[in-house]
């Protein structure tokens, strides 16, 4: 009879674990650990997969727990934010991009994306930096700079941050947009400028940190691998060579500009993942789900290196148990069945790439969107109360990755 | 026990074991309910189940309600054998169904029983090796514990919090956020 007597707060902790194992989302996890100290030890010591993330409206302020939707808020997060970076929210800060972990309230300084370091250039685009004239860069010569001076002098004039990698303490990377077009830039946390890889040939979509290296694709569905050099003399990373891993030169289909491509790891694999849109792009954003790839409007490729080639991700081989999560950020998170049965890929209605659609084609259904969508019936939309809008070339909403 | 079946289910129906629960109680039970268990399965493969199994961690009331658990769950993968050879695909699919939604009600009724309770039959699923009971109770303490606050989450499971104050304005501090 020894059993009854017990309490709930002596659970062994692998039974504790078992439990865990069934709270995927990272807020039911953090008030399991603050119950009692033995459910406390409990969260420190089993090892638990990643949880799903946060799905974070630009305009800030809420952000809703995945997969059930409970709306959070976060002290200090209420300004509307940039873009996501894992589990960085990333603010516009006069001179500077400001990183908040709003988890655990770590911050972190990036140069602002005006202060870029263009290849030629005497220092910062806008001189509005003086430190930048001090860095010495007279002998820019490893850059394949095409048709340089005149973009330069455009592009000079406004970037703006599209997607964010702190891929290590020393480096981070970035597309910034400006003129229409994307530009992968680098820098060192604490610097004070951006170095931007200056080619206009690369229609660059996505760029992800896969196994140490830095990967890029671009519109055409080629796979770019960048070297990054570092300054010998003030530590500053920049793009010493953009290599072609893969190449697909997709840019004679028509369809080209009716997808959206993402680059996403998932057990070990570096994926492309490809939704194609048969119609809408405009009215508010959603969430929407796919099954995988028995969609039509989906397709998912794994990087074969060997081959230099992209090979179609079968059935089995996208884990059973994983759920990738598409937007600025993108990840694959491991999910328990039963909270999301059947849907494994999670896209945002995050446009992150709408300048260069063709939006009149599609302007009837620019105030019905979400119905039109609900016709077309094949995304699911989980959470159909929550939507966001959007506005040219912004995106609306991102996923936030809690840290384990 | 297995209502309809060839002569195969009713030979191995008819090898039966004996429980022994901590305060005494004896359970007969065929050998398909009790091998759910893991634990007494490598017992029976042991050969050491002559005179019963005396299972001192199991009080008659929670063996009672695990046996209850082992007995639906031998019953309907009997049943699902069973009739895999005699309908065609669409019909089993239909029967395969029907058998999960009973399966699925039978479960939930089952979890209807107090905290106390449940934390019995966890104990007595971890014990025991028998993954789907263990499976099942852990899933309805997760769910019953999601998107409750801490304090929410003591007075349910009647736990006494007994984290310093200065702990606990740690987690506070630390995880504000969690508690808005």
């Amino acid at each position: 009879m020894a059993a009854t007597q017990q309490s709930w707060s002596d659970i062994p902790l692998e039974l504790a674990g078992l439990v865990l194992g069934c709270l995927p989302a990272h807020v039911d996890r953090v008030r399991f650990a603050a119950v009692c100290p033995q459910w406390r030890s409990a969260v420190l010591q089993v090892r638990l997969p990643a949880p799903p993330p946060l799905l974070a409206l630009k305009r800030g302020g809420t952000f809703y727990s995945m997969p059930r939707g409970e709306p959070l808020h976060f002290p200090g997060c209420e300004e509307r934010f940039a873009t996501v970076s894992g589990s960085w929210l990333v603010y516009h800060r006069l001179h500077c991009l400001l990183l908040v972990d709003p988890f655990t309230g770590a911050t972190m300084t990036l140069p602002a994306p005006s202060s870029v370091h263009l290849p030629g250039d005497g220092g910062d685009s806008k001189g509005g930096n003086d430190s930048a004239n001090d860095v010495g860069d007279d002998s820019e010569d490893g850059y394949d700079s095409m048709d340089g001076s005149d973009a330069l002098s455009v592009a000079a004039k406004y970037f703006e941050v599209i997607k964010l990698i702190v891929c290590s303490p020393d480096l981070v990377a970035a597309i910034l947009w400006s003129s229409e077009n994307n530009w992968i830039a680098v820098c060192r946390p604490g610097a004070s400028l951006w170095s931007v890889a200056w080619d206009q040939s690369f229609w660059i979509t996505d760029i992800a940190f896969y196994q140490g290296k830095l990967y890029a694709l671009n519109y055409g569905e080629d796979l770019l691998a960048l070297d990054i050099s570092v300054d010998d003399t003030i530590g500053d990373p920049r793009v010493a060579r953009i290599g072609q891993v893969i190449k697909i030169d997709y840019f004679d289909n028509p369809k080209t500009f009716k997808r959206m491509l993402y680059l996403a790891e998932s057990g070990g694999s570096l994926l492309l993942v490809r939704r194609t849109f048969h119609s809408h792009v405009n009215g508010k954003g959603h969430i929407h789900t796919f099954a995988g790839q028995r969609e039509p409007d989906v397709a998912i490729f794994e990087a074969d290196f060997g081959q230099s080639q992209w090979s179609e991700v079968t059935s089995t081989s996208l884990g059973d148990d994983q759920a990738l999560f598409l937007g600025p950020c993108s990840r694959a998170v491991h999910m328990p069945k039963g909270d999301s049965p059947g849907n494994r890929v999670w896209f945002l209605d995050d446009y992150k790439d709408f300048h260069v659609w063709d939006e009149d084609e599609y302007e009837d259904s620019s105030c019905s969107g979400t119905s039109g969508m609900a016709n077309h019936s094949k995304p699911f939309c989980p959470l159909p109360m929550i939507s966001w809008s959007s506005c040219l070339g912004h995106t609306g909403a991102a996923w936030l990755f809690p840290s384990n | 026990m297995a209502s309809a079946g060839s002569g195969d289910e009713k030979a191995a129906a008819a090898a039966m074991i004996t429980l022994i629960s901590s305060d005494n109680e004896k359970f007969e039970v065929t050998e398909a309910t009790a091998t759910l268990s893991q634990t007494i399965r490598h017992m029976i493969e042991d050969g050491c189940t002559d005179g019963g199994v005396p299972l001192p961690n199991v009080t008659s009331k929670i063996l009672a309600r695990v046996i209850e658990y082992c007995k639906k769950h031998a019953t309907a993968a009997a049943g699902e054998e069973g009739s895999s050879s005699s309908f065609s695909d669409a019909a089993f699919l239909e029967v395969d169904r029907a058998f999960l939604e009973e399966l699925e009600e039978f479960d939930d009724a089952f979890l209807e029983v107090d905290r106390a309770t449940l934390f019995d039959l966890i104990l007595a699923a971890n014990y025991l090796d028998i993954k789907g009971l263990l499976n099942l109770t852990c899933q309805k303490v997760a769910d019953s514990v999601k998107g409750k606050t801490p304090e929410q989450i003591r007075e349910m499971y009647n736990i006494v919090n007994d984290l310093t104050p200065e702990e606990e304005a740690e987690i506070r501090r630390e995880t504000q956020w969690a508690f808005e």
